[in-house]
């Protein structure tokens, strides 16, 4: 029983943490926190759920995956590109009009009601675990969390780009100073950003239901993961994405007064522990 | 040209008298006020209940309106809470549409209900379900034309008797009033025949994964589980529950749980899934035939509950003021007091005592109909076992 509990926790704890690291990303290279993340996720479950009405799943996953890419580029382009002198207060408040319009524009497409997106059949099917059947495709979930994990490691770590993106994350002056051209940066790391929100959506679309106040729904739950880790730091929202899984998942079952409760109260004990989050530093 | 003049005076005198005339003859218009969710938590369903509501009124206008009165509306967002019912409601009252319907939280209903005798305002309830509508917070200007929680727990227990031969149940609700109150009525219930309720979870509003809650279920030795969730827990939940297997391992037993928006929403996933159930379009009686009917060939598909209770306030609303005569709310409100009413679900009256519509109840079942997957009445359980008598209200 506890084997699973934990198994369940991982599940939501991957898809915080594909969340939460386009969040990350987004925050480090542009230090916007953005609202607006929620309803890119939210964007991609729809497009996906379009797409995959036509032609399947899969078409729908890279779909979603593309077109948010591209929104990601032009809100950079055209929006925290053009606000990176102002008040930080001013562009979250942007970000947080975004949300709002995307909302509204998503429920004057689809309507207000529920939709399901399918999981692909290949993955419908259930498998014995800890002996209960385990859905296949929450196992996936997982796996895409931790392919997520890794390349993003993978590519901030060893990649010339992810040089730039470290180096442009911790003093964008100097690394402009030295050559990198810091927007075109900039644009391609929200893009990834948004990218990671849509595929956070699509995968999430099979699980949860489609709904137009998903997005705000899941980002609550992502700011509670990105201020436990440290804004700005991968590790951090890692370990953080996965503990808040665990705490939703065994409180449920062993403290289920205080479930609701339990990742805020979290959160604050970690502010007052750590003001700057787990991590306390950046990647 | 002196004739042409005094033609044309003529025309005119001919055109004024007959306008006049016509004028007479159109009584005041019914003005109703409609307060629903077209944002927050309720707006799904706000939106078919206001299909509803509109459908009832364009019928009615179509046939040349309700006893020479034209049907008015105009149509308000509440945001899905008490103080932005209480606001819209407020402002239609007071430009004179003062017919109220259309709210779907029972705390929107209460507000609303307070202030009606201040607004010179008559509310007709169609989606709320809290006793307290026709209990302690009961009203000379409320009426409760929806199934109350107390109506669709009075059949759980005469159900359960006959229908169900599991003797271990889980329960599983969201953790706020109306989710624990419908675990403990439905505990009751089961006690008194002798059944056992083994493991009752409540999950926090808002909850996106149930598999740690499935878990539990699964790992009990209950062999049925009553769920009462609400809104997109439920959608969640019932997903979630066929894949996890637990819609096949035991029988799910839902409070408000098959309800059209949650099959279409879920895909197969509520298949085979037990519930009370409020109204289905299979119900045998002249006016739902008809409404059916209509619908179909309006919409191309059978109505929902949700839709139909948006089209029965209306309803009750118009046979009110035909027996009044009147669309003053205090006249149509005492016509309505005690008077029985053609519904969808048959004559019901509607209760002098407490303002509860007295019509039957129902329990049924998801099934495939035609290719497509709806709720299907299996018990049908009559008014007077349905409608339990009423209880603290003092009218």
């Amino acid at each position: 029983m506890i084997g699973l509990q934990i198994l369940n926790g991982l599940v939501y704890g991957s898809l915080l943490m594909i969340v939460a690291s386009g969040l990350v990303l987004i925050y480090g290279l542009r230090r916007v926190v953005n609202f607006a993340h929620g309803s890119l996720f939210m964007l991609g479950a729809y497009i996906a759920y379009a797409a995959a009405q036509q032609f399947g799943f899969w078409v729908g996953l890279v779909a979603a995956v593309s077109v948010l890419a591209a929104v990601g580029f032009c809100l950079d382009r055209f929006g925290f590109r053009l606000l990176q002198d102002r008040d930080p207060l001013t562009v979250m408040l942007v970000t947080f009009g975004l949300l709002l319009v995307f909302e509204d524009v998503v429920q004057s497409v689809w309507g207000k009601q529920s939709y399901s997106l399918a999981a692909p059949e290949s993955l419908a099917g259930t498998v014995e675990l800890f002996g209960s059947p385990f859905p296949v495709y929450r196992l996936v979930i997982v796996a895409a969390g931790l392919a997520v994990a890794a390349a993003l490691v993978g590519w901030l770590r060893h990649s010339r780009v992810g040089l730039f993106i470290r180096g442009a994350s911790t003093d964008p002056v100097t690394t402009a100073m030295q050559g990198v051209n810091t927007d075109r940066l900039s644009g391609g790391v929200v893009a990834v950003g948004a990218a990671l929100a849509g595929l956070a959506g699509v995968v999430s679309g099979p699980f949860l239901s489609l709904s137009p106040t998903m997005g705000s729904d899941i980002l609550i739950d992502s700011f509670v993961v990105v201020v436990i880790g440290g804004l700005g730091s991968f590790a951090g929202a890692f370990v953080a994405a996965m503990i808040l899984g665990q705490v939703q998942a065994l409180g449920a079952v062993y403290l289920p007064d205080l479930a609701a409760l339990l990742p805020f109260a979290l959160m604050t004990a970690v502010l007052v522990w750590r003001p700057s989050g787990l991590s306390g530093s950046r990647t | 040209m002196k004739t042409r003049r005094i033609t044309n005076l003529l025309a005119a005198a001919v055109l004024a008298v007959a306008s006049g005339a016509s004028l007479a003859q159109a009584k005041e218009p019914i003005r109703i006020g409609m307060v629903t969710s077209q944002s927050g938590g309720f707006t799904a369903q706000g939106e078919d209940s206001l299909r509803g509501m509109q459908f009832a009124v364009d019928e009615a206008n179509a046939s040349g309106g309700v006893a020479g009165r034209r049907i008015e509306v105009q149509i308000g967002d509440d945001e899905s809470t008490p103080e932005g019912g209480r606001r819209v409601a407020e402002k239609f009252a007071r430009s004179g549409y003062n017919l109220l319907v259309g709210p779907i939280a029972s705390s929107i209903s209460l507000a609303l209900g307070q202030n009606l005798q201040r607004w010179d305002a008559l509310y007709v309830s169609t989606l709320s379900k809290s006793d307290r509508i026709t209990g302690d917070s009961c009203n000379m200007r409320m009426f409760q034309a929806n199934h109350s929680d107390a109506m669709d727990l009075a059949i759980v227990q005469p159900w359960l008797k006959d229908n169900a031969k599991e003797k271990r149940f889980a329960i599983l609700a969201n953790d706020y009033i109306w989710g624990r109150d419908s675990a403990e009525s439905f505990t009751k219930a089961a006690q008194k025949l002798g059944k056992e309720v083994e493991l009752s979870v409540f999950a926090p509003i808002g909850t996106k994964d149930f598999a740690p809650y499935i878990a539990q279920l699964k790992n009990s030795g209950a062999e049925a589980v009553w769920v009462a969730l609400v809104g997109r827990d439920l959608i969640a939940f019932a997903k979630q529950a066929a894949e996890f297997g637990l819609t096949t391992s035991k029988r799910i037993i839902g409070h408000a749980y098959i309800m059209s928006f949650v099959v279409k929403a879920t895909d197969s996933a509520t298949d085979g899934v037990w519930g009370v159930l409020n109204y289905a379009p299979e119900i045998d009686t002249p006016r739902n035939k008809a409404l059916v009917a209509a619908w179909r060939k309006k919409f191309g598909r059978d109505p929902s509950e949700n839709e139909v209770a948006g089209y029965s306030g209306i309803q009750v609303i118009v046979q009110g003021v035909e027996k009044a005569d009147s669309v003053k709310p205090t006249a149509v409100a005492s016509a309505l007091s005690g008077a029985t009413l053609d519904t969808v679900w048959g004559p019901a009256v509607m209760r002098a005592e407490d303002h509860q519509l007295v019509k039957p109840n129902y329990v049924g079942r998801v099934k495939r109909v035609g290719g497509e997957l709806r709720p299907v009445i299996e018990t049908a359980f009559e008014a007077s076992i349905a409608t339990p008598a009423p209880t603290t209200c003092k009218l």
